[in-house]
């Protein structure tokens, strides 16, 4: 327990404590990415540029310790990938999941996440400094624990709001010594979302229903307090919302009866892509003839689905794609 | 007393040279197959790599020729999962050939009397609630639940079953289903609640030896192969199971104390089993079936075979599962076991030729 | 001349079954079995002589009363000891499938296993004997499944004798079994009875079987064993056929021997004619 010697030290892994007992919904990553890097214990205050080793507290209020600028990384989740290529560190993936598709340069990297299965040998196999995981167990936390004790460095992101998003942006860029990138690039995409929500500041806000999936009767839409309903928030809309899973029967929704559709399934299904089938195929549904929006035949094939549920750089183009598709006549 | 002179020689069992050949065998096949096992993987570590790291590491000999991740790699992730597989394997196997004879039914398997519903929902609830997944000697908190949930069915069964004169097999087998439909209700309720921990769930019970680790087999490992020896002590008993429990008792047995002793030690490798991989099926309803098929029903040489047997299908299926993808291995296992089973069934309706 | 050894006693023993085990089976059965005695065992279907077996060979403790196994309560016999002393034939036991013969008799010698895995010479020694005794010698070979009912009599009867008892109970030993088959059992317990002191108790239906084999035969009517022979071992055929409700009658056959059987009423061509 050397690092107690120093009393700054002290202090400071103290807050880091505190800062980790802190509830969910706050961003613990973004106190600490924005906090002085700890020092090792008998070095006098630094007057070079080495920010390492590193002490970081993740998501999931895992206290992680980065020794040296990280150089080969492996991304669990596609939206790790794409903060870790905008920060303009592409070069530094050597391992990156099957569906990842974001900047193209990925399509060549080893895949170590065969659709949902961590491939842990493979992870191991590409000797990374730095994993960045999922949380909410699209990385199972099994797996997280066995790279864990395997020793590798692992480090859980899981943004559920677009300052989340930026904490994580900031937080990686904290790890991989690239603040000045992550500074330009978060305040670009505040700037986009500030557009956005001064051109829909004055607009009516339609009801809309967010449709992710439909199968047997029951709709997954945006979830109480979810991501995709403050996007829907922001981008001028009223969003139709369902339980804590996201879910909502056919009841509910007639109940609620939604001005406004989109058909976020358009994304992967051809079906759903032309406008009048798609409204043909959702008005035969059981209770969906009477809604609002199928007989103004407000039901729009939506094909952004993948940026405006990934949680990654690219969720203000999302932002903007919802915007324009709720207030067409505000975006030209 | 004259001696009576035997004419030709009377076989009281398996012989010995038909035991040691197919003892023998299995044993080669199962060398080989983890030989190969360690030797093969998604990565790039190959067998003359995975030979040499081995070989240093028993003995010290030999430069240092590869990195670090490889030495993980072939050491830390495939070695265990070997070890698992085999352990495993040869565990459920075991299990059940003993439920099959203890409670005289052909459709018996080592999850039959409530493990696979109580182990389930342990792990599940484990799972779910937000218990700390860290646990003390390297157990984590749903292997330790599986194990206790597991073993808890099974003396709530035998507890349920029990009647004054003894515990009927009859009684064992519909309390084991009530029992089971009972929690796997539970689970199946969890399962709803349970949001986002759905796809651990789901992993888990298909069963993978993905998270195979040596503390992991620290505990259970041991346990398993006390339970084997002790089971395979009592190979005679098992035999005069099969004459029924009168005649059995007639023989000599305590049949009401054999049954829990023999219940118990099959409770406990099976439980051992899924605490280190989840419900794992197939292998413990289908291995005894074949070898009993192929080489007769006597346990002296049942036993051991079901176990080297055992664990080589578990170990090769599990090789498959890695290298398809990372499948769970319960898959794979049910690609072969259920046509086999299927098999047995049609030749049960046509006896033999 | 020293007293014969009482191998089997039961004293005022009574047996019940069924729910809150209300139906008695057994009332104040009283009962000695001298080393080297035949004794058959009769009575109507359901009368309770397999209950009678079963309370002497241990496996059901009786309500009341006491059982005494070579001149010790049945109670303080280890298990495995008793087995080697007390062998078993049962109605209808179902002989596992997959099994050889000689395997399955073999089953008979557990009893007296002593080393771990393999089996002694002896074993191999009591099975052979016990297969050559009970004319199963030429299906040592043969798969259980393919046996008639009348072999797999012989083969359960070679596993009670390959555990070498002192005393056999015997459950309609000769069920399935044809006339020839019959007489070679009874011929081989008379046998057993000069080599080894063999003392057997048999439920038997066949009268004039039981003529020949027994020593002394018992009626259990009522719940009540009642003797059905005299100090001779002649049968009493007066107190046979009121526990059976038919009238037997005697016969002589051309060598003097006493032929009985059952008079099936009625029947018009059963009649000598005149």
């Amino acid at each position: 327990m050397a690092h107690f010697r120093h009393p700054l030290v002290a202090y400071l892994v103290l807050l880091l404590a505190v800062t980790a007992c802190a509830p969910a919904g706050e961003s613990p990553s973004a106190d600490a990415a924005s906090r002085a890097p700890t020092d090792p214990p008998a070095t006098p205050s630094p007057t070079h540029e080495a920010a390492y080793p590193l002490e970081l507290t993740d998501a999931a209020g895992r206290s992680v310790t980065i020794e040296a600028e990280p150089e080969r990384i492996v991304s669990l989740a596609p939206s790790n990938t794409e903060i870790v290529c905008a920060l303009d560190a592409c070069d530094r993936l050597v391992g990156v999941t099957d569906f990842d598709d974001y900047p193209p340069e990925v399509a060549d990297v080893t895949d170590v996440v065969i659709r949902t299965s961590v491939d842990v040998e493979l992870v191991v196999d590409a000797e990374p400094d730095l994993v960045l995981a999922a949380g909410n167990e699209l990385t199972p936390s099994t797996v997280i624990e066995q790279l864990d004790e395997l020793g590798l460095t692992v480090v859980v992101l899981y943004p559920e709001s677009l300052d989340e998003v930026y904490a994580d942006i900031e937080f990686v860029a904290a790890a991989l010594d690239a603040t000045d990138a992550a500074e330009a690039l978060v305040s670009e995409m505040e700037t986009r979302v500030e557009a956005v929500e001064t051109a829909v500041a004055d607009a009516d806000r339609p009801l809309t229903l967010y449709e992710v999936f439909y199968s047997e009767g029951t709709t997954y839409t945006a979830g109480e307090s979810s991501f995709l309903a403050s996007l829907l928030e922001i981008a001028g809309a009223e969003p139709v919302i369902g339980d804590a899973q996201g879910v909502i029967d056919a009841e509910a929704l007639v109940e609620a009866d939604p001005e406004l559709i989109l058909l976020g399934g358009a994304s992967y299904d051809q079906s759903l892509a032309d406008p009048e089938a798609a409204l043909e195929t959702v008005a035969e549904r059981p209770g969906w003839g009477e809604l609002a929006a199928v007989q103004s035949g407000d039901v729009v094939p939506y094909l952004d689905d993948i940026v405006t549920t990934r949680p990654g750089p690219r969720i203000v183009d999302g932002l903007e794609a919802l915007a324009r598709a709720i207030h067409p006549d505000l975006f030209e | 007393m004259s001696a009576t002179l035997v004419a030709r020689p009377i076989a009281l069992g398996p012989s010995l040279g038909r035991s040691t050949l197919v003892l023998g065998v299995g044993l080669a096949l199962l060398l080989v197959a983890a030989a190969a096992a360690v030797a093969l993987g998604t990565s790039g570590v190959g067998p003359d790599q995975a030979l040499a790291i081995i070989v240093h590491r028993v003995t010290g000999i030999g430069p240092i020729t590869w990195p670090a991740s490889a030495e993980t790699i072939v050491l830390e992730l495939r070695l265990p999962r070997v070890v698992a597989a085999m352990v495993v394997g040869a565990g459920l196997a075991c299990a059940g050939t003993v439920f099959q004879a203890v409670l005289r039914n052909p459709l018996a398997d080592p999850y039959i009397i409530g493990t696979a519903a109580g182990a389930s929902l342990g792990a599940v609830a484990a799972l779910i609630l937000p218990l700390a997944t860290v646990g003390w000697l390297g157990i984590g908190a749903v292997q330790a639940f599986a194990f206790a949930g597991g073993l808890g069915a099974v003396l709530v069964v035998y507890a349920v079953a029990r009647q004054r004169g003894g515990t009927p097999v009859v009684t064992l087998l519909l309390a084991g289903y009530a029992v089971s439909s009972l929690l796997a209700a539970g689970v199946a309720f969890l399962l709803f609640a349970s949001g986002d921990r759905l796809a651990a769930v789901v992993s888990w019970l298909l069963g993978s030896l993905a998270g195979a680790s040596w503390p992991r087999l620290a505990i259970a490992g041991p346990l398993i192969v006390v339970s084997f020896t002790l089971i395979l002590l009592r190979w005679r008993r098992l035999n005069a199971l099969l004459l029924g429990e009168a005649a059995a008792a007639h023989l000599g047995i305590d049949v009401e104390r054999e049954k829990r002793i023999l219940t118990g030690l099959a409770a406990l490798l099976t439980s051992a089993g899924v605490a280190i991989s989840g419900t794992i099926g197939f292998v413990g309803l289908v291995v005894p079936h074949l070898l009993r098929l192929a080489f007769g029903p006597d346990h002296r040489l049942l036993l051991p075979a079901s176990m080297v047997y055992g664990a080589l299908l578990l170990l090769v299926a599990d090789l498959g599962a890695r290298l398809a993808g990372g499948i769970p291995v319960g898959i794979v296992t049910a690609l072969i076991g259920a046509p086999f089973f299927l098999w047995l069934l049609r030749r049960a309706v046509r006896p033999n030729a | 001349m020293p007293e014969p050894e009482v191998v089997a006693r039961l004293s005022g023993v009574e047996a019940r079954y069924g729910s809150a085990e209300r139906r008695v089976v057994l009332r104040g059965v009283d009962l000695e079995l001298l080393r080297g005695e035949h004794v058959a065992l009769l009575g109507a279907n359901g009368s309770g002589k397999s209950t009678l077996l079963r309370v002497l060979s241990g496996l059901l403790a009786p309500a009341a009363g006491e059982v005494e196994l070579f001149g010790n309560p049945i109670g303080s016999w280890n298990r495995g000891e008793l087995a080697r002393r007390v062998s078993v034939l049962p109605q209808d036991t179902e002989l596992p499938r997959g099994f050889r013969v000689s395997e399955v008799v073999a089953l008979g010698r557990i009893p007296h296993a002593r080393s771990w895995f393999a089996s002694s010479a002896d074993d191999e020694a009591a099975v052979a004997r016990a297969l050559t005794d009970a004319e199963a010698d030429a299906l040592a070979d043969r798969a259980i499944d393919e046996l008639s009912s009348g072999e797999r009599q012989r083969v359960l009867v070679a596993l009670a004798l390959a555990q070498e008892p002192q005393l056999l109970l015997l459950d309609e030993p000769t069920a399935h079994l044809d006339v020839a088959h019959q007489l070679a059992l009874v011929q081989l317990l008379e046998r057993l009875r000069h080599t080894r002191g063999l003392t057997v108790i048999a439920v038997l239906h066949d009268l004039n079987l039981a003529a020949h084999f027994a020593d002394r035969a018992l009626i259990l009517a009522d719940g009540r064993l009642i003797r059905a022979s005299d100090e001779h071992g002649r049968l009493d055929v007066r107190r046979l056929g009121d526990a059976f409700g038919v009238s037997i009658a005697e016969a002589v056959a051309p060598d003097g021997r006493r032929v009985l059987a059952p008079v099936l009423p009625g029947r018009p061509i059963s009649r000598i004619p005149d």
